[in-house]
């Protein structure tokens, strides 16, 4: 006798079972809308070029799996999507590139060639590990992406396509580095058995693209092979030096240069006061390109005015689109970028070269003593006034360079007598070749503390480094662009995707600005009130010692009520501050929760009498 | 197709005639509201998106769907109307479908009514509406396999509030299927393959797909799947019982 509920269940289960097979089913199909403003799941029209330039087959290898078979469903979900990424990537190219996925189970060929080809497995807390990465190979070269960090995800397709030009036929352009900081690393610390600092995040991604070399800061002549040249911070830069610049760029080298009136993260931790900043300048090249730099003054700028652990930082210019170059391909992708104690560009290039903007700050700037402006920042933000122009913070010069050295190589002090100067060869007075140079007014902007964040990962040891602004993306487009690989430069700026409350900013901005004045006047009030208290405490002391005459116990109560006066409607005043943007905030909060539902609660109640009224009628 | 519009417009009657739909939609625009603003911080967040509105969503619609649709099918199980329905002019299927939109229309007309959160967002900053689109297009197929469920379940009892209750653990079921400890527990009894298969009936691993901006064909395809799967769970419970 079969139960009467028997044949109801046994339909819903074979509807489930084909529903789920077919739910299977529809996982090859590869179709989807991507609905983002910034497209960031679309191939980029970067990566299709590199694709289609594909002249050689290229084989993708997915490694994908754990050592007891069970991957964690987030690591799954993530390779599924790597994989269909590459198919994607693979259509594209035309079948040039070929994808496979591999399981490297324990013992397995997948392991032994996972191994072969770089990928390094991560350990999981329960004691396994599991293995996502990727692996390309074309004829003798190959790549690999270790580990793929779902972090990371929205570099992904930056990742894949920079390791498929990695294999491509194209030669390594070599890139030079030449910087008094520890871009590399410092070998000589590691040599001697002591933890150096690690080589920047911005040099571990230059060398998969590159072969990095350093050039010691006080080089006179660059070597020969090196076609782009990457200097950072050149402080105290001798003329010999600079004179070996100016040769190369005529020789038609490409040369980015991060200058900096004060570069926050150098110098170590020095006395008591912290870290000491130091400037750098290039000043022969930069006047005979018709270039100032500001070297010994920041740009304050209210509009995008950061904020440090120890409160506001006017000094730390949190830069969106609006102030970049709207056109070239180095800002073109670009969401913020994040510059500390920068210097500013001015004057006109020279005959022959052209000057591109690359960005700027705002108008609401202001140059300042660097020292002073990080001691008190709040003085700046109180006396700030506002120089009313926007101030280039990065620019590009490109055309025919004419020699900063007239007179040929410039004399190095004492030592070699006469002779051995009459013994150097003329140098280059005029570049042959159209040439590049980017000039970028701070060299903070490429070190980690101001570029990424280190993100623990999911995975216990695997440390992670996000790009927490354009900075890396820019100083790699920058370095891809002079050094020829247009392609890959569409491919950045992905990493960010900070989208911030700007009303709310600028609210705060519009409201500091009204009240600075009123503010100022108190404090300078509430000085002089607390001088003059002083004074009278010390003239107590000289005569009388313990008794004070009725007269200055009087003023010194007066004074004491004065202080207290002042200091309440300064308070009053900072709060008024607030009470815009609170008062904003609130009414918000009101009108998203309460005013719908009020306006509906009484729409059903008016719609609820009219109903009844009507029925009623009948 | 005229007799399940007749039968939506019929319903719809029933819910806004009465204080119901009006209840649910006060109640849930200020809980959305109150989580996504108060306990989510959305202001002092400072980023212009709608993570924090539409993270709390499956969680509310957990608890609000099936109140919605707890008494579709029990409320004319115990009136004793439901052998009146079906005499209509129009075929089981229809009648279901048209129940079911109804009460659809219902909970997305609420979704519409968050407008201003994102016309927040748009004043305050300059938000990927994208994002957002997609956002509550997920929002609205989440709704949709809730009260499929939530149908099934309404159609299993007379009583309403055994009906609610079942349709919230299932949904919940559903939710956790792709979480870590419950994957991890059917591990220890099952394979990988129904490991993953339990996993990826996880409503939430399709929801954030959508969130994330991709409209996938294979995230619509499931939640279509749970849809036809509750409403032919509906249709055979309802037949069985006046069988």
């Amino acid at each position: 006798m079969k139960p009467k509920w028997l044949q109801p269940a046994l339909t819903l289960l074979a509807i489930l079972v084909i529903l789920i097979a077919l739910n299977a089913l529809f996982g090859f199909l590869r179709l989807r809308f991507d609905l983002t403003a910034d497209r960031i799941y679309t191939l980029s029209g970067g990566t299709k070029e590199i694709l289609g330039k594909l002249e050689t087959p290229v084989q993708a290898r997915i490694y994908a799996g754990a050592s007891d078979g069970l991957m964690p469903p987030l690591l799954k979900n993530y390779a599924r999507r790597v994989e269909e990424l590459l198919r994607e990537m693979s259509q594209a190219s035309g079948g040039k590139l070929e994808v496979r996925v591999l399981d490297p189970k324990p013992d397995s060929d997948a392991e032994d060639s996972a191994k072969l080809d770089g990928i390094e497995p991560q350990a999981l807390p329960n004691g396994e590990s599991v293995t996502l990465g990727v692996s390309f190979t074309s004829l003798d070269r190959k790549s690999a992406i270790p580990f793929l960090s779902p972090e990371r995800e929205r570099l992904l397709e930056y990742d894949l396509a920079r390791a498929i030009g990695q294999v491509r036929s194209d030669q390594k352009p070599v890139l030079g580095v030449m910087s008094p900081l520890p871009v590399m690393g410092n070998p000589w610390m590691m040599m001697m058995g002591r933890q150096g600092p690690p080589p920047w995040v911005l040099a571990e991604e230059l060398r998969r693209n590159f072969d990095v070399r350093e050039v010691p800061p006080a080089s006179e002549e660059i070597p020969a092979d090196i076609s782009v040249l990457l200097v950072i911070h050149p402080k105290n830069i001798s003329p010999a030096a600079e004179y070996a610049l100016d040769q190369f760029v005529l020789r038609g080298g490409r040369l980015i240069v991060f200058l900096d009136p004060y570069c926050l993260f150098d110098g170590g931790f020095g006395g008591p006061m912290g870290p000491q900043g130091t400037s750098s300048d290039l000043p022969n090249l930069l006047p005979a390109w018709g270039i100032q730099f500001t070297s010994a003054q920041a740009v304050a700028d209210l509009t995008f005015e950061g904020r440090t652990r120890e409160g506001r930082a006017p000094w730390l210019l949190d830069l969106n689109r609006t102030v970049f170059n709207p056109n070239d391909p180095l800002t073109a992708d670009i969401e913020t970028l994040m510059l500390a104690f920068a210097g500013a560009f001015s004057g006109n290039a020279t005959e022959g070269l052209k000057q591109e903007i690359l960005f700027t700050s705002s108008a609401d700037s202001q140059l300042v003593d660097p020292i002073f402006a990080r001691v008190s920042p709040e003085a700046v933000v109180r006396d700030f006034s506002p120089s009313g122009e926007k101030k280039a913070l990065a620019i590009r010069l490109t055309g025919k360079f004419k020699t900063a050295f007239p007179e040929g190589k410039p004399q190095t002090e004492g030592a070699e007598g006469q002779e051995e100067s009459a013994k150097t060869p003329e140098g280059l007075k005029e570049s042959a070749a159209e040439t590049s140079v980017i000039l970028v007014g701070d060299a903070d902007f490429i070190q980690d503390p101001l570029t990424v964040t280190e993100v623990r990962g999911l995975l216990p040891g695997g440390r992670v480094f996000i790009p927490i602004n354009g900075n890396l993306a820019f100083a790699q487009a920058a370095v891809e662009q002079l050094s020829g690989d247009m392609s890959l430069i569409s491919l950045r700026g992905r990493a960010v995707g900070r989208r911030p409350f700007l009303v709310l900013r600028e609210m705060a901005a519009a409201a500091e600005k009204k009240f600075q004045a009123t503010i100022r006047e108190l404090e300078a009030s509430l000085q002089d009130t607390q001088n003059r208290l002083a004074e009278l405490e010390r003239g107590k002391q000289e005569g009388q010692k313990y008794v004070l005459t009725a007269e200055q116990q009087k003023e010194i109560e007066r004074f004491r009520a004065t202080e207290a006066d002042v200091r309440a409607r300064l308070k009053a005043t900072r709060r008024e501050l607030r009470a815009e943007i609170d008062a904003l905030e609130t009414r918000l909060k009101w009108l998203n929760i309460a005013a719908v539902p009020v306006a509906v609660a009484i729409g059903g109640l008016a719609f609820g009498l009219w109903r009844r009224r009507h029925s009623r009628a009948r | 197709m005229n007799s399940v519009w007749t039968l939506v417009k019929r319903e719809l009657g029933g819910f806004f005639g009465s204080p119901i739909a009006y209840v649910f939609i006060v109640i849930f625009l200020v809980l959305a509201g109150f989580f996504t603003f108060m306990v989510g911080g959305f202001l002092a967040r400072g980023e212009a998106d709608l993570q924090v509105f539409f993270f709390w969503l499956p969680w509310l619609y957990l608890f609000l769907v099936p109140a919605a649709g707890m008494r579709m099918w029990a409320e004319e199980r115990r009136m004793g109307t439901l052998e009146l329905l079906f005499t209509l002019p129009a075929s089981p299927w229809q009648i279901i479908l048209g129940k079911f939109l109804a009460a659809w229309a219902v909970i997305a007309i609420a979704l519409l009514l968050t407008f201003p959160i994102p016309l927040t967002a748009n004043y305050l900053g300059n938000p990927d509406n994208g994002v957002i689109l997609a956002g509550y297009l997920g929002a609205l197929l989440l709704a949709a396999a809730y009260l499929a469920i939530t149908s099934a379940t309404s159609a299993l009892t007379r009583n309403q509030v055994i009906s609610f209750i079942l349709s919230a653990a299932v949904l919940l079921f559903l939710v956790l299927a792709g979480w870590p400890p419950v994957t991890d527990f059917v591990a220890q009894w099952a394979g990988q393959s129904i490991v993953d298969a339990i996993a990826g009936m996880s409503v939430m691993t399709h929801f954030e797909a959508i969130q994330r901006g991709i409209l996938d064909v294979r995230d619509v395809f499931y939640f279509a799947s749970v849809v036809f799967f509750g409403l032919a769970a509906t249709a055979v419970i309802l037949r069985s019982h006046r069988s």
